[in-house]
């Protein structure tokens, strides 16, 4: 029994021991991935399939907005006699990626991906992906100046690399403020528009009330893989894309970790912790505002019913605005046939036109990704009746993308890491930085050795 | 008397204890499964729903296409367990009666194989079985794991125990080897053979990554993979998810109180063995 108790134990440990480092040896792997044959690009894309042609599009859409997804591919299929698109739901992004490496490597790739911009960085090392710009600017099937300068600006720019697209802006999401009208109206507190209030606003808000205790700020898990808008917003850089070289170690670093920092030391503000997102917390009437994601909206409209009343405002100003933009692209993989290459670009058009990024913002809580479809009639009707959508355009001014760097996942871990020390109260701030950017410059350079 | 009443009510007080703490998780999955959305989160928490929300079930249920799901999981479950026993129940034979040039070499290699995490192997494996076409089919959800290196190694060390007379003794009467394993070794097993089947049944009932990565047709998907149709990237339905996993146990537990007896035979034998 005890042999047979131990041995089982050691197998969990043995378990636990790999689930860890998953990402990194899926990564490590990919790494070394050879570039699979490529099919020459041709200089005018081939355009209107003749012939049926079958393509898979890979996801990691689950519940509502797989339904979404759904729907407007059923549509495009509908509309199109020679081209059907099959939707496959890989699980969540972790699994996807790594089925997308597995696949790399045995050459049964998909024709169309889901795809963060740090992954296609990767695939176009390898050598993966198919360069978008021959179909951009294919006379008649290309986009026109016109529509190209439509897509967000934000969005648009974290598609191109040297100035080709590889890819084209679907699920887009950013931080907003979410905050507990009730709670700020008792206390008196207007909301936040830069760093000085957000600070006096948690701390006239973190109070007890009927025996319960209040935090006036919440912060979700994984702040510190986050902290690149903190130090944008501080004025300061976060990672240099083209050198990869770590940057955060700078006075207006410590400045932004030193405020969220600060507050979480004196008791005005909290992580979500136990409770994995803020949104229990929040929707509990335990916190009084929080910075989370805005695709997280209709979670905490879900939760919040009957318990709290609450809406959204942008994220509070530091020195200069600034907003990540984060979420998935869809991209193109180059081992298709030049028919399903042309079949994917067609249904590429189609995902992000003006209605049908409007539907897909309307029923998942994402943003549109075109400057046509937020004016539109509809979108507009929309946020006016749901005016906690309506927040995340407002962040177009200081809007920037993720540094675009291979094993940035690692990096985001390995500075998580480095500042949940110090949030901890292990190691002070500057301590906490030098560690981050040691960390994170040595998972930079091992992913890109 | 009287002390053997007071220890039985003790014996019979710490075992309804400890088979209520096993419960709980159990009765708070059925009762979240039944609360709406804003009841799942509250603090304190709320034992009772306010309103059982019985149609939890039925939306859980068509998330996904679970019908089909819980047959794949069946025939995939069925299959590798069945395949699994036979493959231990030779190689555990060939482990410890036989004797053959560099079997224990063989043995102290397959142990070690154990060592390496499963996940390292993900992307070599895939290549392979992508290599003989088998993915997005049953092959691939079946056959890799028909051989387990734990549970030869479980029913070596029972088949090690079993005394060599008897061995001998079927020997002189002119028994085969194979005859010999399977009237007598075999039977002999049983309570080990159960602990293996019911790890092996559990753990291909519960595997996600595996079936996820080597499937992408919603016909081919099993349960676990099911289950992601409640998780985005901002939060978790908690009270479909639930309702989802009840319905995803409910077969499990059908399962165990008709091999109860067996099971807990099974533990008990071969865990004192092992």
């Amino acid at each position: 029994m005890k042999k047979l108790t131990v041995l089982l134990t050691l197998m969990f440990l043995l378990l636990l021991v790999a689930c860890n480092t998953t990402s990194d040896t899926a990564k490590e792997t990919s790494k070394n991935a050879s570039p699979v044959e490529t099919t020459k690009e041709k200089e005018t894309a081939k355009t209107e399939p003749a012939e049926p042609v079958e393509i898979e599009f890979w996801h990691a859409m689950n519940g509502d907005h797989e339904k979404a997804l759904a729907k407007i591919t059923d549509d495009f299929n509908a509309q199109n006699d020679n081209i059907t698109v099959k939707l496959v739901n890989q699980g969540g992004y972790g699994d996807l990626s790594q089925k997308l490496m597995a696949s790399a490597k045995a050459k049964t790739l998909p024709t169309l991906s889901q795809a963060y911009e740090d992954w296609v960085t990767e695939y176009i090392q390898n050598d993966l992906v198919a360069d978008l710009t021959p179909y951009v600017e294919n006379a008649e099937t290309g986009m026109t100046d016109d529509d190209l300068n439509d897509i967000v600006d934000v969005f648009r720019e974290a598609n191109m690399w040297d100035g080709k697209f590889y890819s084209m802006p679907f699920n887009k999401s950013t931080r907003v403020l979410f905050y507990n009208k009730g709670l700020l109206e008792e206390a008196g507190v207007a909301v936040p528009t830069n760093w000085d209030e957000l600070k006096s606003a948690a701390d006239k808000l973190t109070t007890t009330k009927d025996g319960k205790n209040i935090v006036g700020m919440g912060f979700e898990n994984g702040v510190g893989m986050e902290l690149i808008m903190w130090v944008k917003q501080a004025g300061g850089d976060f990672i240099d894309e083209k050198n990869r070289k770590v940057l955060f170690n700078s006075p207006e670093g410590v400045e932004a970790l030193s405020f969220i920092n600060s507050m979480i030391q004196d008791g005005t503000a909290r992580l979500a912790g136990e409770d994995g997102y803020m949104s229990g917390p929040f929707t509990r009437g335990d916190v009084a505002m929080y910075i989370g994601s805005n695709a997280g909206i209709a979670f905490v409209a879900n939760d919040a019913e009957g318990n709290i009343e609450w809406t959204t405002a942008p994220v509070p100003d530091g020195k200069k605005k600034a907003s990540a933009f984060m979420g998935t692209n869809v991209t193109m993989f180059n081992t298709a046939t030049d028919e399903e290459k042309a079949a994917a670009w067609e249904y590429m058009k189609f995902l992000i036109s003006k209605e049908n990024t409007t539907y897909w913002a309307m029923n998942t809580g994402y943003l549109p990704v075109r400057y046509s479809a937020l004016e539109s009639e509809d979108w507009k009707k929309f946020i006016q009746e749901n005016p906690e959508y309506g927040v995340a355009q407002e962040q177009f001014d200081g809007g920037f993308y993720d540094p675009r760097v291979v094993g940035a996942y690692g990096v985001k871990n390995a500075i998580n890491k480095e500042v949940e020390f110090v949030l901890l109260g292990q190691k002070s701030v500057e301590q906490g930085l030098e560690d981050a950017e040691k960390a994170a410059q040595a998972e930079l350079d091992k992913a890109n050795r | 008397m009287l002390r053997d009443a007071l220890s039985k009510t003790t014996i019979y007080v710490a075992l309804g204890i400890g088979a209520v703490l096993m419960l709980l998780p159990f009765i708070w999955m059925l009762l979240t499964s039944l609360k709406s959305g804003n009841e799942v989160m509250i603090m304190p928490p709320v034992w009772w729903p306010d309103d059982f929300k019985w149609e939890n079930y039925k939306t859980a249920w068509e998330m996904a296409p679970f019908g089909r799901y819980l047959l794949n999981s069946l025939v995939v479950m069925v299959l590798s367990t069945l395949g699994e026993l036979l493959t231990t129940i030779l190689a555990a034979y060939a482990f410890s009666k036989l004797h053959f040039w560099g079997r224990d070499i063989v043995f102290a290699l397959l142990l070690g194989t154990m060592m390496v995490p499963g996940e390292v192997l993900l992307i070599p494996n895939f290549v392979f079985l992508s290599n003989l076409g088998w993915i997005d089919r049953y092959e691939a959800l079946i056959i890799p794991w028909t051989a387990s290196v734990f549970a030869i190694f479980l029913l070596r060390q029972f088949f090690l125990s079993v005394p060599k007379d008897l061995g001998y003794a079927a020997k002189i009467d002119g028994c085969s080897d194979f005859r010999f394993l399977w009237t007598i070794m075999v039977p002999l097993a049983k309570p080990a053979l159960f602990t293996i089947a019911l790890l092996k049944a559990i753990g291909s009932w519960n595997a996600f990554l595996w079936p996820l990565i080597v499937t992408s047709s919603k016909e081919m998907r099993t349960l676990p993979v099911g289950l992601t149709s409640f998780s985005t990237e901002a939060g978790t339905i908690y009270e479909l998810l639930m309702a989802a996993s009840t319905m995803i146990i409910l077969p499990m537990i059908l399962l165990y109180f008709i091999l109860q007896k067996y099971i807990i035979q099974g533990i008990s034998k071969a865990g004192l063995k092992g």
